[in-house]
């Protein structure tokens, strides 16, 4: 059996290569795991989701 | 010579029945209800007589406003002076039977009123 | 991945004391027998209970929790129940207790509100806080999608109501099999990156504003964003709206569906009222026109003996005026004979009379006399003819023959009267508890609820069209913005199309992930099914929006009605398959599982526990399932046998199984 998780998530990277490569694949992935452990608590998933982006950019900055 | 009546009365008993067929909606008007038991007085030969214990209930002038009755009693009891008075006579006996008859009819048959007139007249007849 | 190592119940239903199940530490099936009242279902609860902290009846309604400690147990004074549950998740150790006491000072607890419920959560050594409890417990085992997990047989409509499109318990399911799914990860995902992609809009604008160069187009796209914003709380609000009033639509639309058959009652009644009106009023117009008809009837009576009287004055004219006749030519006769004797010649031929002809003329003269003297006199006759005129002015029509129809028809209207006040009985009597005004009001609440979704469904449409607007105004604003913008400006914008681009991400991800999902979901209970099914015409099975799934026939025609056999078949492949996509996975807990199944069924599922999940936990009676039977099928999978036992009626004890 394929661990349904890789499943989403390999759903998720095909649509990001294909569509959106200028994402990295680590910062999406990053996102998935927050929400998958915050399915029951949003403002704590959208707080992480926040940092994330956040870290993402300022790399970008330095 | 006895003089002819210009009243029609009817018994108190007959009264109460005449009553009651208007209630049950069998007739519109008491008269018709009237009329119905003189014609099933004679069509069952009641003999001539004279009524008793009556009250009087209407005048001949709107019971009989085309004097049909008059004349039809007159023709078929050549002999009597006084149609009204017989009239008045064989109303209440009438009024007996017909009340007899609704006892087992309670809706009123025409149908069987007849035939059963027919049928007591041949009996009389015999 | 959750595993179960270790349930113990005290005083819990039938199960006095503390009571313990090991199960073994492999993948594998483990097998616990009772007869029924031992017990199978409350450990099924008693799972449900540590996790959620509510028990269900068969009924699928929470039980009162004062009922569920041991009976035997609180005749003794000892009140309350307690579930322990050691479980692994995501390889992690949990220790579990959910328990329920008498409230301090409270000796004889009678209601659930004299019971406090405690629950600890231990990882390892420690005791989880309170929040962390509960955000672990959310994981593990989400109580909306536990129906995938804690499987009772008799639950089984609840399957098929996937297969209308548009059931609202329908819906429930689906978002429970999504969320099983972990489509909920991604649109979550997706929400928050809409919200952040608003925020980074915001925060560019509040940067243009910043910068001198480019302060205008910053408050003209600040002013959008503010205008799409208060758009967007509307559609929000309306969309909440539509939803809730959506959700009530279909429940009344439910309510309807169970009613139907009283309303049609209901309707087939008040159809029968107003016959009887139509015929209570034809029964009035007969009543009149026999009454009208009467009024002439004495007339009719005494037709025979005016017709004999006519008949008789007939003749008696017809004799009569024979008479007439007879007396005119006597009359005459008379006359001559008269003039005869005076002038004594014959008044034909002028003879003189002879003495013997004198005396044979006065003898007919004598006896014309006397012939003459019986006419009757012309007032006579012409009363005779009045009296005839009168007597048949007096006949009437005969209307016996339509008074005895009326009379007919009459009994005929009082019969089906009767009839249908005896139907209207029968439906008043079957209606007798149901309040007729709650029907028509949930009648008139369909029909209004779905004229105001329809509006709602209008503005929802409108501002969405306006949001669409404004967000093309802010994009033109934004391409200025990147034209002109500076440094802080080209930051926000970064970010701004970071987000833009993870939610467009999200939201493409999401689409694909759920035909992806379904087309798996298909597959694998395709591939379940065929293993589980012994009707080899049978060629797959048929997914819709709902996940619910239909049976294809080889010739390619789904099987419109089925039965509760194959019903609980197709529930466990999609419970299969639910548990080979999910994300999240855990044991298999099934309640009376076969219970619709024949032995072939039977055999079949036995089978294929193993590739259901990697724990199946099944609570059956012999008589479902043979011992024997289960062990040749399982063999090596089957990893542990118990026993219900009883020790009297509110008593039961779990022992390892021994034949």
């Amino acid at each position: 059996m394929t661990n349904p998780m890789t499943e989403l998530e390999g759903t998720v990277e095909r649509v990001r290569s294909k569509l959106f490569p200028e994402l990295p694949s680590d910062l999406v992935r990053s996102i998935l795991q927050s929400e998958s452990e915050c399915v029951e608590s949003r403002t704590e998933a959208m707080r992480l989701v926040g940092a994330a982006i956040q870290a993402f950019l300022d790399s970008q900055e330095t | 010579m006895p003089t002819d009546k210009n009243t029609i009365g009817v018994t108190q008993e007959n009264r109460e029945f005449l009553e009651l067929v208007i209630e049950r909606g069998l007739f519109n008007d008491q008269m018709d209800a009237a009329k119905l038991g003189l014609a099933l007085a004679i069509r069952q030969g009641i003999s001539p007589g004279e009524a008793t214990g009556i009250d009087t209930k209407w005048n001949v002038g709107s019971f009989d406003k085309d004097g049909h009755l008059r004349n039809v009693v007159s023709a078929i009891f050549p002999n009597v002076s006084t149609p009204y008075r017989l009239a008045e006579y064989l109303i209440n006996e009438g009024l007996i039977i017909l009340r007899r008859h609704l006892v087992d009819n309670p809706s009123l048959d025409i149908e069987k009123l007849q035939g059963d007139m027919r049928n007591e007249g041949e009996g009389q007849a015999q | 991945m959750l595993f179960l190592h270790r349930i113990t119940v005290e005083n819990f239903g039938p199960f006095k004391g503390i009571q313990t199940i090991d199960f073994p530490p492999e993948p594998g099936v483990v097998l616990i027998y009772g007869e029924n009242m031992r017990g199978k279902t409350t450990l099924l609860n008693a799972i449900r209970y540590a996790f959620y902290g509510y028990v269900r009846s068969r009924g699928d309604h929470e039980i009162d929790l004062a009922k569920i400690g041991n009976w035997e147990a609180a005749a003794e004074g000892v009140y309350g129940f307690r579930v322990v549950l050691e479980f692994d998740y995501k390889g992690t150790p949990y220790e579990l207790t959910r328990q329920c006491r008498p409230r301090p000072g409270i000796t004889t607890p009678v209601s659930s509100l004299e019971y406090a419920q405690d629950t600890l959560l231990r990882c390892g050594a420690d005791v989880l806080g309170p929040e962390q409890r509960d955000r672990i417990l959310a994981q593990v085992l989400p109580e909306k999608i536990s129906r995938f997990f804690l499987f009772d047989g008799e639950l089984l409509q609840q399957y098929e109501e996937l297969l209308r499109e548009e059931s609202n318990m329908g819906r429930q399911i689906k978002e429970s099999i999504e969320r099983i799914l972990g489509v909920p990860v991604l649109t979550n995902a997706r929400a928050d990156m809409r919200e952040l992609y608003r925020d980074a809009q915001g925060q560019e604008g509040k940067a243009a504003q910043r910068d001198q160069r480019t302060r205008e187009f910053g408050n003209h796209h600040q002013a959008l964003i503010d205008e799409r914003t208060c758009h967007e709380s509307e559609l929000l609000r309306l969309a909440g709206e539509r939803e809730a009033l959506y959700s009530r639509w279909k429940a009344i639309e439910d309510a309807l569906k169970k009613s139907e058959r009283l309303k049609a009652l209901l309707s087939e009644r008040d159809a029968l009222q107003n016959d009887i009106i139509v015929i209570d009023q034809k029964v009035t117009e007969k009543r009149a026109r026999i009454r009208d008809l009467m009024v002439e009837a004495w007339r009719w009576l005494l037709h025979p003996q005016v017709h004999d009287l006519i008949r008789a004055m007939e003749v008696r004219i017809e004799v009569l005026r024979a008479k007439e006749t007879e007396f005119a030519v006597a009359s005459e006769k008379l006359k001559a004979t008269d003039a005869a004797i005076d002038s004594g010649s014959c008044d034909s031929c002028k003879r003189p009379l002879d003495p013997e002809t004198l005396i044979t003329f006065r003898t007919r003269a004598d006896s014309l006399r006397a012939l003459l003297k019986e006419k009757v006199p012309a007032e006579e006759f012409t009363a005779l003819l009045h009296r005839l005129a009168t007597l048949k002015e007096f006949l009437a029509p005969d209307h016996t023959a339509v008074l005895k129809e009326l009379n007919l028809s009459l009994d005929d209207l009082r019969v089906e009267r009767a009839t249908k006040l005896d139907r209207i009985e029968e439906i008043q009597e079957q209606t007798r508890n149901i309040d007729e005004s709650e029907i028509r009001k949930l009648s008139s609440d369909h029909e209004r609820i779905g004229q105001e979704i329809a509006i709602l469904d209008q503005g929802i449409q409108g501002e969405t069209r306006i949001i669409q607007e404004l967000t093309d105004s802010i994009r033109r604003v934004q391409n200025q913005l990147d034209r002109l913008g500076g440094a802080d400006l080209a930051k926000e914008r970064r970010r701004r199309e970071t987000c833009e681009h993870l939610l467009n991400l999200f939201d493409q991800a999401v689409g694909e992930y759920r035909d992806r999902l379904r087309s798996k979901v298909e597959e694998d209970a395709t591939s379940l099914f065929l293993r589980l099914t012994t009707e080899s015409d049978y060629l797959k099975l048929k997914i819709n929006e709902n996940y619910g799934l239909t049976i294809i026939h080889k010739d390619g025609v789904a099987i419109p009605v089925r039965s509760a056999g194959a019903e609980h078949i197709v529930a466990l492949s999609l419970m299969g398959a639910l548990q080979r996509n999910a994300p999240l996975r855990g044991p298999i807990i099934m309640d009376s599982p076969f219970g619709r199944l024949d032995q072939g069924h039977t055999t079949r599922v036995v089978r294929s526990l193993p590739c259901m999940a990697d724990q199946v936990l099944l609570l059956v009676y012999e008589a479902e399932l043979e011992p024997r039977l289960a062990r040749n099928e399982l063999m090596a999978q089957l990893k542990g046998e118990y026993k219900l036992v009883r020790k009297s009626a509110r008593h039961s004890v779990i022992q390892p199984y021994t034949e």
